[in-house]
């Protein structure tokens, strides 16, 4: 809420669950359409710049506000959400970082020229 | 097929909301980093459009920062990548991934849906409950810790999209 309120977005709704869920928990259909079918309704519905709307959605474990930054569902599964885990973010790369291997051979397999009309920004390769 | 039982309850919770900047102060304090600065555009006015047109009949335009690319797609770099991945808006999501470095991917990796709603956003269009999606959605690496370079190469990328696809609405989803 408090970096919503900062950038001063003009219709915007406030969705107070763990980071990386902004629309939901994983193959929750219905709470994922109720979220997003509820922002839209909230935001059209808006009629002065700068609303922020909390949509009433919990994560069903509170544990996770005892360290927002750095929880994690793998420390979830391994039980240590009440313990802060420091920084979890993990280094940076100035090299595409694919999320397989396959996705980097699949990438490579594919023009440039076809490439540059979707990775919009991009370098040209050397 | 496998039950997946939801993780959320609707109604508020009784704590108080995270406090994110709170939270990354704390943390880069504890780390010995510098300050981080954040945008603060409180005193800017809001930019305001009117909306004419009920959802039913609105072409949404999603516009997520989770770092999601297409499977064939170069991934993003997590030092500061500027540029934006066009996805197309009937992209099945079993190929859609994430690049990012400052969240836990664990659960976007399982259901991109989490972070970037195209499935929810395609039901909603078959319910008609939206009128429909512009041809592309589009994703970039939200964590960008130059808001000067987001101001100056990302914003521009994405604002020619919001042109060129002709959405009525864009929906921005944060991560």
């Amino acid at each position: 809420m408090s970096i919503t309120r900062s950038a001063n977005p003009p219709r915007s709704v406030f969705i107070d669950l763990p980071l990386g869920h902004t629309s939901g928990m994983p193959h929750d259909r219905n709470g994922q359409r109720s979220i997003v079918s509820q922002a839209l309704i909230a935001g059209a519905a808006m009629t002065e710049p700068g609303t922020i709307d909390q949509l009433d959605f919990t994560f069903v474990d509170d544990d996770w506000k005892a360290d927002p930054l750095s929880w994690s569902r793998k420390r979830q599964s391994a039980g240590q959400t009440r313990t802060r885990g420091g920084d979890s973010r993990t280094g940076r790369s100035a090299q595409p970082v694919f999320q397989d291997e396959a996705d980097a051979a699949a990438a490579e397999g594919i023009s440039w020229d076809e490439q540059c009309l979707v990775c919009i920004g991009l370098q040209p390769p050397d | 097929m496998t039950s997946h039982p939801s993780e959320m309850i609707s109604g508020r919770s009784s704590l108080p909301a995270a406090d994110y900047i709170a939270e990354t102060r704390r943390l880069y304090d504890s780390l010995g980093y510098d300050s981080y600065r954040w945008a603060d555009e409180r005193a800017t006015p809001a930019p305001w459009a009117a909306i004419d047109k009920p959802l039913s009949q609105s072409r949404i335009l999603l516009i997520g920062s989770g770092g999601l690319y297409r499977h064939g797609q170069i991934a993003f770099h997590t030092k500061d990548d500027t540029s934006i991945r066009l996805i197309a808006s009937d992209t099945p999501t079993d190929e859609l991934r994430t690049a990012h470095f400052a969240y836990d991917q664990t659960d976007a990796r399982t259901d991109p849906n989490c972070v970037f709603p195209l499935d929810v956003l395609r039901a909603m269009v078959d319910d008609s409950e939206l009128g429909g999606l512009t041809e592309s959605a589009v994703a970039f690496m939200g964590g960008v810790y130059s808001t000067r370079r987001l101001r100056e190469e990302t914003v521009p990328l994405i604002l020619e999209q919001c042109h060129r696809q002709e959405p009525d609405l864009v929906l921005l989803v944060p991560v």
